[in-house]
């Protein structure tokens, strides 16, 4: 108990306090601004923390992350433009919510369940986090394929009413994963001789035309001079008991699954979110709600982005491994301050794990408390007509897609993807299943690949662990239950 | 035979640009700098050589005259190419220069993968740092050295599985060439990052993973992870008594970063930059923030990097053709 | 244009898109030197992908060529779709300008000058020239304090 005491006493100094602030607003902020995103809110605040002790340095990143991972959301639910692209799930619900009911409801649903998600985040990495670390090294390369696959498989239960054109959708988005340098063989594919294009179609392009450039069409295309809300009293923040009640469910199941793809590095928030969305939106009572304006639909999502954020602290704490774009420029803090993570950070560093590991909980107090003071703020922008917000947003965009790789070659390239959604968009090609299949396609690819490399071409190296049967069953059960509910449909009603 | 015609070209224009930067390189210098330098970055913000370049470019600055301001410009990406193809575009006014690790200059030119054609397209100003990498064991592997590792995989070709972080990269030819020169089939499996390389070795997934130095001091204290032998050089001194591949009677490889600038930069402005980046490197505070992060500060001045460049040019170059990937 | 020559044309682009990225991708893979023991290559899968497009993209447009319904021949109306292109052309400016001239926070200012005063002509020129530019005015300090300020980064 004394050293928990004295792990208080170093942690709520001013300065740490001060530094969790700046960096949840800095992050948030960010974060709701498209294009900008968490990676980059991070990257920006690093050089700052050189100067601040090691602890108070690192917790504003984790502020900042955090509070990232919450901020993508809120341009989510307001613009349907996801700021990270871990909030590309909250587009589905928060969006129609926002539009059709309240803006203020919507963010508060969010707010909530990321917090709830941070604190779970939070506990597993408090109490759980070296043997998790240990348990996380058993997810080799055919272990990551096989989740993968769940991916892609949790993407086709979202998908929409024409499903040939979900399938397009989804192919689109694996096609865009392959471009780049092959890393197995060092292949150009589909480069056409563009140097910017050898590592891959850069994120923040694809996600800024695909989401904020077509939308912003879309928003021209609704009225310049109208505003989105003209009811004020739908800007309100905060929610009844019984409304809590009603996502508890879908928050505890987000932030398992959350803080459960956290500790794999590599998988991350990107494709917990839609992990988390599936799995809600097939056990719950009222799954014709969601794609509409579902409080869970929300609620899942938003808690799994928030716990992975916790959860891919463990990997990088307890073994060095940065699981995240994010948590790798956070490494960055550590070693400058020449802390090394790994296994022996926690006795020879033994103060500051503590300090980092209480101070994550602070961080998303700090979250909660700070978003219930800045949402409303936030909704208000929904008051601005659409000539301002359309062209300062697009300005914005412009700039987090150069300041993320410094290419000109990115901006073209945003703007002709930007336009080609836009109009897919409109022939009613599901846009948001392509950012998870062009997130999914080097885990599915590199991993099946690198598998049968592994074990010089056998292919038993797919059922050569537990944890690799295990998710071949599930799979199975998946297909078997999908194909089961379609013949039964099909009996029901004969067309 | 159009790509033949624009490196004649540019090539002639390189050498015309020499005849006229020495022409008037006495004039150049005087006054230097007027204007903020530009110095490029192959990494994005918050990575691990923008942080160093970072760390790095207050104390240039110090030393250099005219109260000399520098623009950082993150261009990162395709093995660091972006960025020196940056500086092979630039003016060789002496304000633009580039940060550039080895890969850029003697590999990525053979694989053609540039629009410049090598090192000897650019004015090598002075190298910064040197880096190792290592071959590292899990804890419970059944070989104590390189020699019982070689030895297996002799006797069991493509049975020892080694991660590296890429092909045709820093990691990968040195081990192509180990391979070459011990003539043993290793499976080499490639990793995104030396992070993953970290996760399959200690997961068990594969026998033997090649990472950086200063990755690994914590699983070595803690002896989850043993390094058997440098593929690089240069030692650090915290892994003093691991050996090297030279220790050992193979070729090391050598990994190493430093400044570069445009073909043609005046000399006395290369060696204003040169002297300003040795002076920075010996400033006791400079020194010590590198220390704290495992950097091993190795200034050469423009001679000395030119010749390991040329050294390490033929040696890739050699990896390269015995392979059958030049012709 | 037609929702059914809207659908058809992009059945067709991403029908060539797909063709074109295979061509692409074989002409470099079949560079490839260096192949490891997984017996699948670096073209594998994307050909199987490019396939696949291109195969739905001719189920897609076999489709909705067959579709005649009142829905699908109606024409394809865009509110403010002059908006639109205008929007776009000012980007590819705003773009060029950027990437050739420099003066990025010229460019910035000058842009949002000119979308601002069009989107809200309808107030007038003079009353949306005018609230154009304040607006402007602050966006761009505010931005050229945030980013080239107090972030220090050079665009």
């Amino acid at each position: 108990m004394e050293t928990l005491f004295n792990d208080l006493t170093n942690l709520f100094t001013i300065t740490n306090l001060l530094c969790i602030l700046l960096g949840t607003v800095v992050g948030m902020v960010f974060g709701a601004l498209p294009g900008l995103g968490t990676v980059i809110a991070v990257a920006l605040l690093l050089p700052v923390t050189f100067t601040l002790p090691p602890l108070a340095g690192i917790l504003m990143l984790l502020a900042t992350y955090q509070a990232g991972e919450y901020g993508g959301s809120i341009s989510a639910i307001l613009l349907g433009v996801p700021g990270t692209p871990q909030a590309a799930a909250t587009v589905l619900d928060g969006y129609p919510m926002a539009q059709n009911e309240s803006p203020g409801k919507a963010l508060s649903y969010s707010l909530v369940s990321s917090s709830i998600g941070g604190i779970f985040g939070g506990l597993v990495l408090i109490f759980v986090s070296v043997p998790l670390a240990k348990f996380a090294l058993n997810f080799g390369s055919p272990e990551y394929f096989l989740l993968g696959v769940i991916g892609l498989m949790a993407v086709g239960l979202l998908s929409g009413t024409d499903k040939i054109k979900s399938s397009i959708a989804v192919i689109l988005g694996l096609i865009a994963g392959t471009v780049g340098i092959d890393s197995l063989t060092g292949v150009n594919r589909a480069t056409f001789n563009q140097p910017e294009l050898m590592d891959g179609v850069n994120l923040v392009a694809f996600l800024v035309g695909m989401f904020a450039i077509s939308e912003l069409f879309m928003m021209i295309s609704k009225g310049l001079n109208n505003k989105y809300v003209a009811d004020r009293s739908t800007l309100k923040t905060g929610l009844t008991w019984k409304e809590l009640k009603g996502v508890v469910k879908s928050t505890t199941i987000g932030s398992l699954i959350g803080a459960g793809t956290g500790i794999l590095p590599g998988i991350g928030g990107g494709a917990s979110c839609w992990f988390a969305y599936a799995v809600v939106s097939k056990t719950s009572k009222d799954p014709e709600a969601f794609g509409k304006g579902s409080p869970e639909g929300i609620a899942a999502p938003e808690s799994s982005n928030n716990a992975s954020a916790g959860g891919a602290l463990v990997p990088f704490l307890a073994l060095g491994i940065p699981g995240s774009a994010a948590i790798a420029i956070i490494m960055g803090a550590f070693i400058m301050h020449g802390i090394q993570p790994g296994p022996n950070v926690f006795t020879a560093e033994r103060d500051l794990v503590y300090g980092i590991f209480y101070g994550f909980i602070l961080t998303t107090i700090a979250m909660y408390l700070i978003g219930r003071v800045l949402t409303p703020m936030f909704s208000r922008v929904l008051v601005v007509p659409n000539s301002f917000l359309v062209s300062i947003v697009l300005v914005l965009c412009l700039i987090g897609i150069y300041a993320s790789k410094g290419a000109f070659f990115d901006l073209w390239l945003a703007l002709g993807i930007g336009i080609v959604f836009y109009i897919l968009k409109r022939l009613n090609y599901p846009v948001s299943s392509v950012i998870i299949a062009y997130v999914l396609a080097p885990i599915i690819e590199e991993n099946f690949r690198r598998s049968l490399t592994l074990s010089n071409g056998n292919y038993d190296v797919f059922f050569s662990s537990v944890y690799a049967i295990a998710l071949v069953l599930m799979i199975v059960a998946a297909l078997a239950a999908s194909v089961y509910a379609d013949f039964k449909k099909r009996r029901h009603q004969p067309s | 035979m159009l790509t033949f015609l624009t490196k004649t070209a540019a090539t002639t224009l390189a050498c015309a640009t020499i005849v006229m930067a020495t022409g008037t390189s006495m004039a150049a210098a005087e006054g230097y700098p007027e204007k903020p330098i530009t110095w490029i970055i192959p990494d994005g913000a918050g990575g691990g050589l923008d942080t160093i370049v970072r760390t790095i470019y207050p104390y240039v600055e110090k030393n250099l005259p005219n109260d000399a301001t520098f623009v950082l410009k993150n261009q990162p990406g395709a093995t660091q190419t972006i960025a020196v193809s940056a500086v092979y575009n630039a003016d060789p006014d002496g304000y633009t220069i580039g940060q550039a690790s080895v890969a850029p200059l003697t590999i990525m030119p053979h694989l053609g993968r540039t629009s410049y054609a090598g090192y000897e397209d650019f004015e090598l100003i002075a190298n910064v740092f040197d880096a190792a990498h290592y071959i590292v064991l899990p804890a419970d592997s059944p070989f104590a050295n390189l020699e019982e590792l070689l030895a297996h995989a002799k006797e069991n070709p493509g049975q020892v599985r080694i991660g590296v972080d890429g092909v045709y990269n820093v990691q990968h030819l040195p081990l192509l060439n180990l391979e070459l020169s011990a003539d043993v089939d290793l499976n080499e499996i490639t990793y995104k990052s030396s992070a993953d390389t970290k996760k399959a070795v200690l997961g068990g997934e594969i026998e033997a993973g090649i990472m950086p130095s200063h990755t690994i001091i914590g699983e070595y204290e803690a002896g989850t992870l043993v390094p058997i032998v440098d593929v690089m050089e240069i030692k650090p001194d915290y892994f003093a008594e691991i050996p090297s591949l030279n220790d050992l009677g193979y070729t090391s490889s050598q990994l190493f970063v430093g400044v570069i600038a445009p073909k043609g930069t005046p000399d006395d402005i290369q060696a204003i930059l040169s002297g300003a980046i040795d002076a920075a490197l010996q400033d006791p505070e400079l020194v010590a923030a590198l220390e704290k992060r495992k950097i091993m500060i190795n200034y050469n001045d423009s001679e000395t990097y030119l010749a390991r460049m040329q050294e390490l040019d033929v040696v890739n170059k050699g990896i390269l053709t015995d392979l059958g990937v030049l012709k | 244009m037609t929702w059914r020559s809207l659908n058809s044309i992009m059945s067709i682009i991403l029908i060539m898109g797909g063709i074109g990225y295979a061509v692409n991708l074989n002409q470099s893979a079949s560079q490839a030197l260096l192949f490891s023991s997984s017996g699948i290559g670096p073209a594998y899968f994307p050909n199987i992908l490019a396939g696949l497009l291109v195969i739905l993209s001719v189920m897609t447009l076999v489709k909705n060529l067959r579709d005649k319904s009142p829905k699908n021949i109606e024409k394809v109306t865009t509110h403010n779709s002059g908006y639109i292109l205008v929007t776009v052309a000012l980007m590819v400016a705003f773009l060029a300008s950027w990437q050739f001239l420099g003066f990025f926070y010229l460019n910035v200012f000058v842009l949002l000058t000119v979308l601002m005063t069009l989107y809200r002509i309808e107030f007038g020129l003079k009353n949306s020239l005018l609230v154009a530019l304040a607006t402007s005015v602050f966006t761009t300090g505010f931005l050229y304090g945030l980013f080239g300020q107090i972030l220090a980064l050079t665009f």
